[in-house]
């Protein structure tokens, strides 16, 4: 009973210590973020996910890269469409709760070996529907 | 007399600890701790949102500090100075030829170095201008576009901008 009390007592020490009260935003599931020396901490709003083969807006599949490869088309119309109802609803939210939902920003998680193409596209697309701020999500190294 | 205090001493001292309360806790609080737990800290990033003409005004005007990254070197060029060209080929090429990824790992930290150096360079040179425009390719990898503006940040020049290879 007291070796299992030990092992608790590190654990809780260890998950503590790695505890933070804010809200954090995770990396999308089959997206390996570049590492980058920035500190600057993520805010909210809308995460648009690249992976090696698909967009995402939030955990919301959005269209399959090699859609990509059949057109030249700079402004992805799925991507769009999503980011205009994402943005309605969060307007919505905000006004509801009298609040400044941060509108124009997105951050961009982008997986580390996506092509600048795909990456090119998708800037375009976030700039062509109104977003004046983008971010693009790392993981932090010192 | 004295033998019963002493069996009275005993029997307060072989009593067990009652943690069961304590594990209770424990058991709740560690499931709390593990799902609000970061293991993987994030950061971003900040840029503007392409489509700006301004910005575009704003560059043509200006110094214009661009960093083209090709797939065997970083070339760095502004008005009124010379092109520097740095090869970043020694990662790539020592892996080629077989040796240990040791030696290509050192071999590119070097040449990013020498990137860092060059743009500390040119930033001292010029103290008024804190832009830089990153120049890719089509097929350059993210990660690479990252690598250069990290260098750039660390060297002073934290507005940067991203443009596609043979855009004006």
């Amino acid at each position: 009973m007291t070796s299992m009390m030990d092992i608790l007592v590190v654990l809780l020490l260890f998950l503590i210590k790695s505890f933070v009260a804010d809200e954090q935003m995770n990396p999308a599931a089959g997206v390996t973020l570049p590492e980058s020396t920035s500190q600057e901490r993520p805010e909210d709003s809308v995460v648009v996910a690249i992976t090696d083969s698909s967009i995402l807006v939030g955990e919301d599949w959005v269209m399959d890269l090699t859609a990509l490869d059949d057109s030249e088309e700079m402004l992805l119309i799925p991507l769009a469409d999503h980011l205009r109802d994402v943005r309605s609803v969060r307007e919505d939210i905000a006004r509801l709760q009298g609040e400044d939902p941060n509108l124009g920003r997105v951050t961009i998680q982008g997986d580390r070996e996506i092509e600048f193409a795909v990456l090119q596209r998708v800037m375009y697309t976030i700039g062509a529907e109104g977003f004046e701020e983008v971010s693009l999500a790392v993981i932090r190294t010192t | 007399m004295a033998r019963r205090r002493l069996r009275r001493f005993r029997e307060i001292v072989e009593s067990d600890l009652e943690i069961l309360p304590l594990m209770n806790l424990f058991v709740v609080l560690i499931p709390m701790l593990l799902l609000s737990a970061v293991f993987l800290e994030l950061s971003v990033i900040h840029m503007a949102a392409p489509g700006g003409d301004e910005q575009a005004e704003v560059e043509k005007e200006s110094f214009d500090l661009a960093v083209h990254i090709s797939e065997t070197s970083w070339e760095i060029r502004a008005r009124n100075i010379e092109t520097r060209v740095i090869s970043r080929t020694e990662a790539g090429m020592v892996e080629a030829d077989g040796s240990d990824g040791m030696t290509s790992a050192i071999d590119f930290a070097t040449a990013v170095g020498r990137l860092h150096a060059a743009l500390i360079e040119i930033a001292v040179d010029h103290p008024e201008n804190k832009a830089v425009r990153i120049v890719s390719q089509p097929d350059t990898i993210y990660e690479d576009i990252i690598e250069v503006m990290d260098a750039s940040r660390a060297a002073g020049l934290p507005e940067a901008s991203l443009q596609a290879a043979g855009q004006s």
